[in-house]
């Protein structure tokens, strides 16, 4: 069998037909075209069947019932995920203020700490033992304590800040700062599949 | 909107407002946000088909489908409902925005190679499928066929490039226009043909290799 290739200039034409959005004038010419032209009728059948194979068949009967029972739970889902968020809005109001006040403490005091820990170093590397580098006054508050840093809790982190003096401790991490507060404010890094919308701020709430 | 004393307004408001089939998405959205359950039935009733036809293809079973229609709905819901909170809001495209989350949930959800590889459409093709190419062979046959050509739809499906499989998709599935696949997929509508024609392309290849082709 020597099929010849179809037309290449009727190519455009046979692919819009298959897509069904061929318009009337040119549907009209390519009916033409076809009419004499065996190639682009095989060619025509050939993407005609091809996207027949790929089109699903309509969905069955059990689709159908699965699809009717997830409109009712949809619904159901919504409405109870409704009274999670208004607790939701709640707390996240009050953790809100609090993330913001810790990140104020942290602001306020740190700067203050670091200044005195600085001045400490100097004994403190005199020192060089196992007394703690750092003198008591200087901790901050616990609650910031975890976020300006963990060195100098014990004796070993006291010996490492004695050997290297350069080392900072109470320099806050702000990446930490800010990651507590956006994770108590509920912010999320956000879809950027679906920023298009112009809702950037989607995050998948737990329906259950 | 979100006024929770409004969450009881009496359904005569709806009727004098048109009834809910007479009103546009944005509109439905709005109601049923203000608590008005027969618009969720309206908007259910309008895109549930659409977006269960950009899903099915991914589910491997009837319950897989119908749940990634039921989350894509509750994710565009929940946008609609931030959507409805900023001051100048323009209209929520709703539509569009629930076909592209329900194609972004099929494709996780069919991320696991496992999965693609069992993903059965027998599973939802129950007894309903057609054998146009089987005429003169015994059923048996036919149906071998049939699975045989299956097989490489899926395969050649598969191996698209994701806008391709995509707009084939909606288009194919879905049955939507150019337009609207375009507007679903935030691309031109020449854009969307021309991924289309490189599908359709690639499906006639994998199914009817020419003999003077490579």
């Amino acid at each position: 069998m020597t099929a010849r290739r179809p037309c290449p200039d009727q190519e455009l034409p046979l692919l819009d037909r298959a897509a069904g959005s061929i318009d009337g004038a040119a549907a009209a010419r390519l009916e033409v075209h076809l009419a004499g032209c065996e190639a682009c009728r095989a060619e025509a059948a050939a993407l005609e069947s091809a996207l027949a194979a790929a089109r699903l068949p309509p969905p069955s009967e059990a689709e159908l019932r699965a699809l009717d029972r997830a409109q009712a739970a949809t619904l159901r889902h919504w409405r109870g995920a409704e009274g999670s968020r208004r607790n939701r809005s709640l707390l996240h109001g009050f953790s809100a203020g609090f993330a913001v006040a810790a990140a104020a403490a942290v602001l306020v005091i740190a700067p203050g700490s670091y200044r005195r820990a600085q001045q400490a170093q100097g004994s403190a590397a005199a020192v060089a033992g196992g007394v703690a580098a750092v003198p008591v006054g200087t901790r901050p508050a616990d609650e910031t304590g975890r976020i300006a840093g963990d060195t100098g809790s014990g004796p070993v982190a006291a010996a490492a800040a004695a050997a290297q003096p350069e080392v900072a401790s109470w320099e806050p991490d702000l990446d930490a700062v800010w990651e507590t507060a956006s994770l108590a404010v509920g912010e999320d890094p956000g879809d950027e599949e679906l920023a298009w919308t112009g809702a950037a701020n989607l995050y998948e709430v737990d329906y259950q | 909107m979100n006024d929770p004393h409004d969450r009881g307004r009496p359904p005569h408001l709806a009727v004098l407002a048109g009834g809910a089939t007479g009103r546009s998405d944005d509109a439905l959205v709005a109601a049923f946000l203000a608590g008005e359950e027969a618009a969720f039935g309206e908007l259910w009733r309008r895109h549930a088909p659409a977006a269960h036809a950009a899903v099915r293809r991914f589910a491997r079973t009837p319950e897989d489908g119908a749940d990634l229609v039921q989350r894509a709905f509750l994710r565009a819901l929940e946008a609609a409902r931030r959507r409805a909170r900023l001051p100048f809001r323009g209209a929520f495209p709703f539509r569009p925005f629930i076909l592209r989350v329900a194609l972004n949930l099929a494709k996780n959800h069919a991320r696991d190679a496992a999965r693609w590889r069992r993903a059965p459409l027998e599973a939802l093709d129950g007894d309903g499928r057609s054998a146009p190419d089987g005429d003169g062979a015994s059923p048996a046959e036919a149906s071998l066929i049939r699975a045989e050509r299956d097989e490489l739809v899926r395969a050649a499906i598969r191996g698209l490039p994701r806008r391709q499989r995509e707009v084939l998709t909606l288009r194919v599935d879905a049955g939507l226009s150019f337009a609207d696949v375009a507007e679903a997929l935030g691309i031109s509508e020449g854009s969307a043909r021309v991924s289309f024609h490189h599908a359709a392309r690639r499906l006639r290849a994998a199914l009817a290799p020419r003999e003077d082709e490579p």
